[in-house]
């Protein structure tokens, strides 16, 4: 305990709004405010997850039939960079707490690169799509003969996999954003909650693939 | 700083820990995939499901901390998931019952339980399924 002083108490810290008693509430605010944020996420990502909850009830045969032409190992391959790419912002978070300035601005890029190699990978799927005419709904013009309303499926898939990679994109964004700052010294054992939201965003991004996948490609 | 009591502890996870969090689900996946290659007919997707909520739980916990974190922000993530379960099922319980309220053409029409067994499901008629140019 502090005893009485005459001084004028030490300036609030530079970061600390005015609005705020202290550093740890403001804090504890803005963690609560991306909770929340993220509640509306899973909520928003839900609606197509019952989206195909309904439409895989309703043609079975459909999902068993149009699945086989997405790629195993391509998905696969996307789910270990994504996993891999929540790794180095756990850890970018971690070097922010410690007061880790070089490993920080690392672990970033390491993520923003592996976020990279998902769209690239992605890029290569949907493009392999689009040569064979395995189009969304009204769009679809395939030859090739797949059973049931392929046209459903596809716009299933591209809809959940097309929404998840805006987010990939944003992510992108917000991480370069934390990169950039934190290259200016923005960020200190002290204050990095920028850099503590970003990756619960991240970590959200990669929640919603590790359940896109086995549903979209491996249940028959 | 005079400020310490009421800064928010700062818990910081070891690096081994997130170095095993990622092995556990590295593995997981690898165990989803081979799963996945056994026939397992209709409980392959809840086995599926069972595997990926298992890596959910961890990032959660882990990763995003959720584990040391303030009681209010798992209790916000948790409602998150109860509201979409309550979404999920009574939209399946609305779906899987079509069949006692629907005749063959798709046309509301009370019938009795029994009568349900022997008719196909009836989604909303459709108006041209066809999308060929």
């Amino acid at each position: 305990m502090t005893t009485v002083s005459l001084e004028a108490p030490p300036p609030p810290a530079p970061h600390l709004e005015h609005h705020f008693a202290d550093a740890g509430q403001q804090k504890s605010a803005a963690k609560l405010g991306m909770w929340i944020f993220l509640a509306t996420e899973v909520l928003f990502f839900g609606g197509l997850f019952m989206a195909y909850g309904a439409l895989r009830y309703l043609y079975p045969g459909t999902f068993t039939a149009a699945h086989r032409f997405l790629s195993v190992p391509m998905g696969g391959l996307n789910t270990v960079v994504l996993i891999t790419s929540s790794l180095t912002m756990a850890l970018a978070v971690r070097s922010a707490q410690v007061g880790d300035r070089k490993m920080l601005p690392r672990m970033l890029v390491a993520t923003l690169l592996l976020a990279c190699v998902f769209l690239a990978v992605k890029y290569v799927e949907y493009h392999h799509k689009f040569e064979l005419g395995l189009l969304p709904g009204r769009y679809y013009h395939s030859e090739i003969a797949i059973a049931g309303l392929p046209h459903v499926f596809f716009g299933v898939y591209f809809v959940m996999t097309g929404l998840h990679a805006v987010h990939v994109i944003a992510g992108i964004g917000v991480i370069g954003w934390i990169l950039l700052r934190s290259r200016q010294g923005a960020y200190s054992q002290a204050y990095h909650t920028p850099v503590e939201n970003v990756g619960l965003y991240w970590h959200l991004v990669d929640l919603v693939w590790i359940f896109l996948f086995p549903l979209l490609y491996l249940v028959k | 700083m005079a400020h310490e009591m009421t800064e928010s502890k700062e818990h910081v996870l070891p690096v081994a820990t997130y170095l095993k969090v990622y092995g556990a689900l590295i593995v997981l996946t690898y165990i989803t995939v081979q799963v996945s290659l056994l026939d397992l007919a209709s409980a392959a997707i809840y086995v599926a499901m069972a595997v990926a909520a298992i890596k959910a739980v961890l990032v959660i916990a882990y990763f995003m901390h959720l584990k040391f974190d303030d009681r209010v922000n798992a209790f916000v993530f948790l409602s998150s998931l109860l509201f979409l379960g309550i979404f999920f099922a009574l939209t399946m319980i609305d779906l899987g019952s079509r069949d006692s309220v629907v005749d063959e053409e798709g046309n509301f029409a009370l019938r009795d339980s029994n009568a349900a067994a022997s008719a196909m499901p009836a989604p909303a008629p459709q108006p041209s399924a066809s999308a060929k140019p």
